[in-house]
C-alpha cells in the first residue's frame, strides 16, 4: 500500500473518531443547550470595548450595552481608543458626556487589542470583566444571562456567548453563518468536557480576580482571545458558553476582508499552539490543554494541511499531465466519477459515510443552535449548506498556510 | 460534565469497529471482482476456442472464397474483439479500484494472451478472406508505467476508444501489454520491430509512437481502409 492511501486512512480514522466523539457527547447533553438562567443578584461588571477606527459601529455597540436589562448602576463601560484615525474618539467622548458615571475613556497610541484590554483591566472596578468588540451588539438580556452562569456555576472563570452574524445579506455571510453555528455547537460540546479553548471578542466575561491572577491578555499574541482561553484552561480554570446570551457581530462582507480576518485567526491559533507545545508532554502542568486541546487543535491543523497537500500533489502529478496530453492530443474527456460508486471499495464506504456524517453533523448543529433558516429549499438553503461544506471549507488550508507563513516570517500587523 | 475518558475510549472502540467494517467491505468487494474476472476469463476462453475451431474447421491457410463463411468468421471475430476489449477495460478499472494489494497479474497475463491470439487470428482472417473491411489497430502499452506515462497511455487509450466508438466494426481495437513477461508478446514485438512504447500499430505496417490528435489517427485509419478495400 502506498503512502497516499495511508494518508487517506489516517484522515478517515481521525474524522470518524471525532465525529463519534462529539456525537456521543451530544447524545448525553442535547437537552442542556439552552437551560441557562438569568442572574438574580447583579454584580458590577466592567465592560471593555477596544476600538480601532470603529466610528461606524462603536455607538451602536455602546447603545446595546446601555439598553441591556442589566442594571445600569452595575455596569461600567471602559472604551479604549487604540489610536484611531477616524472619529471614534469624538463619538466616545460624546457618549461619555451623556453617561459620565458609566463610561470611561482611555485614549492610547495604536498598540493593538491586547494592550488596549490590559489598559482597561488596570482601571476596571468590576468584580467581572466583560470584553465586547466595538463592532458587536448585545441582545437585551445577554449580560443577565451570561452573569447567571457565574451565579449558578460558581466554579466558572469565564463565560463566552452565542455569537450571531448581524447581517446575513450575501452568500459569503450566509456561509459564515453556517460556520458560526457549527462552531457554537462544537463549543457547547467542548464545555461538557471542560475544553472550550477560546473566549471570543464579540462577548466574553471573565472573573476579574482570575483574569488579573493569570496576568491579563498576552500582548504578543495576534489572537489574545484564543491565548487567554488556553491560559485559563492550562491553569485549571473553567470556561463555559451561554447560548442564551446572544451577541450580533459584523462579519466580513467581501472575500478579501474575510481572508484577512481568517489569516489572522489562523496565525493566532498557530502562535498559541506553538506557545503551548510542551503541554503535549506535560499533562500535569497543563491539564486539559495537554490532554485534549493541543492534540485536537494540532490534529485539525495537520488534517487540514494533509488534505491540502494531497490535492496539490495529485494536481501536479495527475491533473497537469492530463491537461498537457489533452492539449497535445486536442482531445479531452471528463474523468469518470460514476465508477467510484458502481465499483465500490473501502474508500467508497468511507466516502459515503463521511459525506453522510458531515451532512448530519451540520444539520444537527443548525438544529441544536436553532438556526433553521437553511432548511428552506426555496431560498437555496441547502445550496448554501453544500457550498459551505465544499467550497468554503476548502479555503481554510490555504488561509492556514498563509497564517503559519506570516507567523514564521514575523510579518504581522494587527 | 461528561466522562471524557469513557467517551474517548467508546469513540475509539466504535471507530475501530466502523473502520474494520469498511476494510472488510473493501476486501469483500475486491474478492468478488477477482472472482468475476476469473469467471469472465473462463467464458472468454470458451468463446475463443469456439472461434479458433471455426477457423480450423475450414482448412488452415487456405484462402476462403465462400463469402458467407468469411462474413461469418469476421462477424464472430469482431464480436469477440469487442468482448475482449470490454473485459480488458474492466480488468484495468477493477485494478484501479482495488485498494489492497491483490495480484491480478495472472488474470492480466491470461487476457493478454487471448488478445494476442485474437490479433493473430484477425491477421489470418484478413489474409484468407482477402477483403475483410476492417483495420487492425493494436495498442501496445506498459502495464507498469510511471504516473506520467500512465496518464499519456490513458489519453491514447481514450482517443482509440473514441475512434472505436465512431468506426464500430470497421476497426479491431486490440490493446496488448508488453511487460507481463510473456515470450509470445516479446516475439511479436521483435517480429514487427516495435521498440518504443506506448505505440499504436495499424494494419501491421504503420507505427504511431507518440500521442497524436484523434483526427490524424483517423486519417491514417481511413487511408488503410481505402487500401484494403
Amino acid at each position: 500500500m502506498g503512502l497516499l492511501p495511508l494518508m487517506y486512512y489516517f484522515f478517515i480514522i481521525c474524522t470518524i473518531y471525532f465525529t463519534i466523539f462529539f456525537s456521543l457527547i451530544y447524545i448525553e447533553t442535547y437537552d442542556l443547550y439552552y437551560n441557562d438562567k438569568p442572574a438574580k443578584n447583579e454584580k458590577l461588571i466592567s465592560i471593555l470595548i477596544p476600538a480601532y477606527n470603529e466610528g461606524k459601529n462603536v455607538e451602536e455597540s455602546i447603545k446595546s450595552i446601555l439598553n441591556s436589562d442589566y442594571s445600569k448602576d452595575k455596569i461600567e463601560i471602559i472604551a479604549i481608543n487604540d489610536g484611531s484615525t477616524d472619529n471614534t474618539l469624538n463619538i466616545l467622548k460624546s457618549w461619555q458626556k451623556k453617561y459620565p458615571k458609566i463610561i470611561k475613556i482611555i485614549n492610547q497610541e495604536n498598540q493593538g487589542k491586547a494592550v488596549a484590554l490590559n489598559n482597561g483591566l488596570k482601571i476596571a472596578k468590576g468584580e467581572f470583566i466583560g470584553v465586547v468588540d466595538a463592532d458587536s451588539f448585545l441582545d437585551k438580556n445577554a449580560l443577565k444571562m451570561i452573569m447567571g452562569v457565574f451565579e449558578n456555576h460558581p466554579d466558572t472563570s469565564a463565560v463566552t456567548s452565542n455569537i450571531q452574524i448581524k447581517q446575513k445579506d450575501n452568500f459569503l455571510r450566509k456561509m459564515q453563518d453556517i460556520e458560526y453555528t457549527t462552531i457554537l455547537w462544537v463549543r457547547k460540546l467542548l464545555q461538557f468536557i471542560g475544553a472550550i479553548y477560546v473566549t471570543p471578542g464579540p462577548l466574553s466575561v471573565y472573573k476579574a480576580s482570575v483574569l488579573r491572577k493569570v496576568g491579563g491578555f498576552d500582548e504578543k499574541n495576534i489572537t489574545e482571545d484564543i491565548e487567554i482561553g488556553w491560559r485559563l484552561l492550562s491553569q485549571g480554570h473553567k470556561i463555559r458558553i451561554c447560548l442564551n446570551a446572544v451577541v450580533y457581530t459584523n462579519a466580513p462582507k467581501k472575500l478579501k476582508e474575510w481572508w484577512r480576518q481568517r489569516v489572522r485567526w489562523s496565525a493566532g491559533g498557530y502562535q498559541t499552539a506553538l506557545k503551548y507545545k510542551e503541554s503535549l508532554f506535560k499533562h500535569k502542568k497543563y491539564g486539559i490543554v495537554g490532554k485534549f486541546v493541543f492534540p485536537f487543535f494540532s490534529l485539525s491543523f495537520i488534517i487540514s494541511l494533509l488534505g491540502f497537500s494531497i490535492v496539490i500533489y495529485r494536481f501536479i502529478t495527475e491533473s497537469i499531465p492530463r491537461i498537457y496530453y489533452s492539449i497535445i492530443a486536442r482531445f479531452a474527456k471528463p474523468p469518470s466519477v460514476i465508477e467510484y460508486v458502481t465499483i465500490p471499495n473501502s474508500f467508497t464506504f468511507f466516502g459515503i459515510l463521511l459525506l453522510v456524517a458531515s451532512i448530519v453533523y451540520t444539520t444537527i448543529s443548525l438544529l441544536g443552535i436553532k438556526n433553521k433558516r437553511y432548511f428552506n429549499l426555496n431560498k437555496g438553503g441547502v445550496l448554501i449548506i453544500l457550498a459551505t461544506l465544499t467550497f468554503y471549507l476548502s479555503l481554510f488550508p490555504i488561509v492556514l498556510i498563509q497564517g503559519i507563513y506570516r507567523v514564521n516570517k514575523g510579518v504581522w500587523k494587527w | 460534565m461528561v466522562n471524557t475518558v469513557r467517551t474517548a475510549i467508546t469513540s475509539g472502540i466504535l471507530t475501530l469497529i466502523i473502520f474494520t467494517a469498511g476494510i472488510f467491505f473493501g476486501i469483500e468487494m475486491q474478492k468478488n471482482r477477482v472472482n468475476e474476472i476469473v469467471n469472465d476469463y473462463k467464458e472468454m476462453q470458451i468463446s475463443w476456442n469456439d472461434i479458433k475451431l471455426q477457423s480450423e474447421i475450414i482448412e488452415k491457410d487456405r484462402e476462403i472464397t465462400n463469402k458467407e463463411i468469411c462474413e461469418n468468421l469476421i462477424e464472430n471475430n469482431i464480436r469477440f474483439g469487442d468482448e475482449i476489449y470490454e473485459k480488458g477495460k474492466k480488468i484495468a478499472t477493477y485494478e484501479k479500484r482495488n485498494d489492497f494489494a491483490t495480484n491480478l497479474d495472472a488474470q492480466k497475463r491470461e487476457h493478454n494472451l487471448l488478445r494476442l491470439q485474437f490479433w493473430l487470428n484477425s491477421i489470418s482472417i484478413k489474409k484468407r478472406c482477402n477483403n475483410t473491411g476492417y483495420v487492425n489497430v493494436v495498442y501496445f502499452y506498459k502495464d507498469n508505467a510511471t504516473t506520467v506515462k500512465r496518464i499519456e497511455q490513458d489519453k491514447i487509450s481514450e482517443i482509440l476508444f473514441s475512434i472505436k466508438m465512431d468506426y464500430g466494426k470497421e476497426i479491431m481495437l486490440i490493446p496488448i501489454a508488453i511487460d507481463l513477461n510473456l515470450t509470445s508478446v516479446t516475439t511479436a514485438l521483435t517480429e514487427y520491430n516495435l521498440t518504443k512504447f506506448p505505440c499504436v500499430f495499424i494494419n501491421e505496417n504503420i507505427t504511431i509512437e507518440k500521442i497524436m490528435p484523434k483526427n490524424e489517427i483517423e486519417k491514417i485509419i481511413d487511408e488503410q481502409k481505402r487500401i484494403s478495400s
